[in-house]
């Protein structure tokens, strides 16, 4: 124990002095919770998201009568409500808006079509049959349009509905009632508990493509080992410190994402054992691919290299980021052997109460089994004992 | 001094192929996201008339689906296999009608459903109510009219591809000066050049060159790889394709000396250097609509350096349009803003003093 001690020391504080320990590790995960948290947390919360868009309005006609009172009374209550941040400019000429649009000004323009006002007959008793009346919406390719289009659109449905019911009896009060489903009932989705996994799961990614394997290579290529052999400390006693070392500094960053998760609604299910239990286990079984990595590599370089771009495959086709179950062929491949696409959605079937899935725990375990034999058998050649 | 140049060229161009990461960030990151997110885009699709397919349990009238049209309605035995339609996405979302004015929605909570999901939920909504009230004769008639913003008539999955190109540039220009200044004179290769005959231009231009090459690469790749999967046909003349790429590079690599003399750890600036992509990626209005970010923050997508390139790309492409004094004049700033970099980065890193 008093070899273990002081070996851990100088190890921890070799971790600290590189500023890229300190960053990648413990504080980019955190900074990517913050910032994911802020930005898409909205987007995909029960409100929905609120888009900042444009709309030019043009009217083939002056429209009066009833029509009137009925538009009127549509862009004041989507200005009124707060719940769009819709900007509507009117233009004298249909060109003006078209142009408008080519120059990104407005994402969409409305055209209330000639005849428009013909809605007033609906009001003025029964008058055989209806012909509809035309609004056409003029949108680009560009993603802010299509959703200019459909939102509009939408709202329109919404305004013929009511106008139905205002002539017929009334709207039907309806209770509509929403499950989100995927592998069992998870209940609403709420983007914290998506991304929380997720920000866990990057620490631990961080150490063990990068930290870990790079740290054992660099040791070994600056003949570290050979020198600790020199002294009275074992090779026990110089992987234990390590372990120690490289779990240190995983519990920091882990530590400060649990506080940041106070400012945000994550579920409190990550106090739970479960969540700990399996967060300690993703850990354990993850930080083996470190291990797996420092068996193949001699050289810090080439290590790096390999560990970057199996980093960022991981990072985003493992569903840390977004769902990965529409992704083709080949990548989905990649996503379904991989541990921490498995491990990631352990975690979250955890915080919203649902089943472990059976593949995030044989999944990983394979990997750590497989990582430790590689390891084990290629041990003396990685520590460079010779 | 030719002979000595495509010598430096050649040198250089192999070192940038061997180095595996720089290789990776340039070429291959951009393709993995444009086959995630343009197989995304092709299966949420912007047709016209996306259709869906909606699972229904409950006594319904025969003229229930007719009120969900253009979109298709499938009627489930029970909840169960309704709940697993849904999971399986034989279905987009499934209504259990447990009584005519109680109405269970089910979706998956996958994030794809994010955006799709909401429009989906409230139509169906809509739907259902107007199948209530046996609204049969629409009262408004919409009438969707695309029209081409430039000389093409686009589509979204364009305006990815012109933004993977640009994520492509800026990661191939920003990389490469790191590369060239940084971890070059870490491993003490301009230290040995400059005890040539080698002159510091010579050396900047003739690495610089290589790494512009590769982002030529990456570009072309990434337009075939497009075309090939996605049927995707960007028409780029072939001197506004060598004039975009050239002058976008340039400022890129310009972004990169900025790092390089505000940090001046290479590795430090390395990592600012991710995090500027990682930032770029996700706010830069190319794989997510601007629109969609939070008020206070959609300003910053006006001063990245990565939408100036997509808008000169798109602009590029017959996308959409651009004044010429604006197109010329953006050219310009990124190719004097990068190449006073530059000057700035080869005087103060290629000399023959000790590395940091």
């Amino acid at each position: 124990m008093h070899k273990l001690k002081p070996l851990t020391l100088v190890m921890i504080r070799d971790h600290f002095r590189e500023f890229e320990t300190v960053f990648w590790t413990i504080l980019f995960p955190t900074l990517i919770l913050i910032l994911f948290v802020g930005v898409f947390g909205q987007m995909f919360s029960e409100e929905g998201v609120d888009p900042s868009l444009s709309y030019g309005v043009y009217y083939e006609e002056t429209t009066h009568g009833m029509t009137d009172g009925i538009l009127r009374g549509l862009f004041t209550e989507i200005g009124d409500s707060g719940e769009f941040s819709f900007t509507f400019t009117i233009v004298e000429e249909e060109e003006d808006g078209r142009d408008l649009l080519r120059n990104r000004d407005i994402d969409a323009l409305l055209v209330f079509t000639e005849g428009f006002s013909e809605l007033n007959q609906l009001f003025m008793g029964p008058g055989g049959e209806f012909d509809p009346v035309t609004l056409r919406i003029v949108h680009s390719g560009r993603s802010e349009s299509v959703i200019a289009r459909d939102i509009f659109e939408s709202i329109i449905e919404e305004v013929e509905m009511s106008l139905y019911g205002q002539l017929h009896g009334g709207i039907p009060s309806v209770e509509f009632s929403e499950v989100a489903l995927e592998e069992g009932d998870r209940g609403p989705f709420v983007y914290e508990n998506f991304i929380f996994p997720s920000a866990i799961m990057l620490s631990i990614l961080t150490v063990s493509f990068f930290n870990m394997p790079i740290t054992i290579v660099d040791y070994a290529e600056r003949g570290v080992m050979k020198k600790i052999r020199g002294t009275p400390a074992r090779g026990v006693h110089y992987f234990f410190a390590f372990l120690i070392s490289q779990l240190l500094v995983l519990i920091i960053a882990l530590i400060l994402l649990y506080i940041a998760s106070l400012w945000i609604a994550v579920s409190p299910l990550i106090y739970g054992w479960r969540f700990i239990l399996y967060t300690l286990y993703a850990t354990v079984t993850a930080l083996s691919f470190g291990l797996l990595f420092s068996s193949f590599f001699r050289k810090t370089a080439s290590l790096a290299s390999v560990a970057n771009i199996f980093f960022f495959l991981t990072m985003f086709l493992s569903g840390l980021y977004f769902d990965v179950q529409v992704i083709p062929g080949i990548l989905r491949w990649y996503s379904r052997i991989n541990p921490a696409t498995h491990l990631v959605d352990g975690l979250r079937s955890i915080l919203i109460e649902g089943p472990m899935p059976a593949e995030s725990l044989w999944v990983p375990a394979v990997w750590f089994l497989c990582s430790l034999g590689v390891f084990l058998i290629n041990q003396k050649k990685v520590l460079r004992y010779e | 001094m030719n002979r000595r140049f495509f010598h430096l060229m050649k040198v250089f161009g192999r070192e940038t192929f061997r180095h595996k990461v720089d290789v990776f960030f340039t070429v291959f990151f951009p393709i993995l996201f444009l086959l995630i997110f343009g197989n995304m885009f092709m299966m949420t699709g912007d047709d016209e008339e996306p259709t869906w397919r909606i699972g229904v349990v409950g006594e319904v009238r025969e003229e229930f689906s007719g009120y969900f049209a253009p979109h298709q309605v499938g009627i489930f035995e029970d909840v169960e296999s309704l709940k697993k339609g849904v999971e399986e996405r034989q279905v987009h979302i499934g209504l259990f009608l447990e009584g005519e004015k109680e109405v269970q929605i089910y979706q998956t909570s996958s994030m794809m459903d994010g955006g799709e999901g909401i429009f989906l939920r409230r139509f169906v909504e809509t739907a259902y109510r107007r199948s209530l009230m046996e609204m049969e004769e629409a009262l408004i008639r919409v009438e969707p009219e695309r029209i081409a913003l430039g000389e093409v008539d686009a589509m979204e999955i364009d305006y990815l591809v012109t933004g993977v190109m640009a994520l492509s540039i800026l990661s191939g220009g920003m990389f490469s000066v790191l590369g060239i200044f940084g971890r070059y004179k870490r491993q003490q290769v301009i230290k040995r050049f400059m005890a040539t005959p080698v002159r510091p231009w010579e050396f900047v231009v003739s690495a610089g060159s290589t790494k512009i090459l590769l982002n030529f690469l990456a570009v072309i790749i990434v337009l075939q790889l497009a075309g090939l999967l996605f049927g995707v046909n960007l028409d780029f003349s072939v001197p506004v394709f060598i004039l975009l790429v050239l002058s976008t590079s340039i400022g890129m690599m310009g972004l990169g000396v900025v790092l390089l003399l505000v940090f001046k750890k290479t590795e430090t600036a390395y990592t600012a250097a991710s995090l500027l992509y990682t930032f770029m990626t996700f706010f830069s209005g190319v794989y997510f609509p601007v629109a969609f970010l939070p008020g206070q923050i959609q300003w910053l997508a006006r001063i990245l350096p990565v939408t100036y390139t997509v808008d000169l790309l798109r602009y590029g492409a017959g996308i959409e349009t651009m004044s010429g004094g604006a197109f010329l004049l953006t050219n310009m700033v990124f190719i004097l803003a990068g190449g006073g970099l530059l000057l700035i980065g080869s005087k103060k890193f290629v000399t023959s003093e000790d590395s940091q």
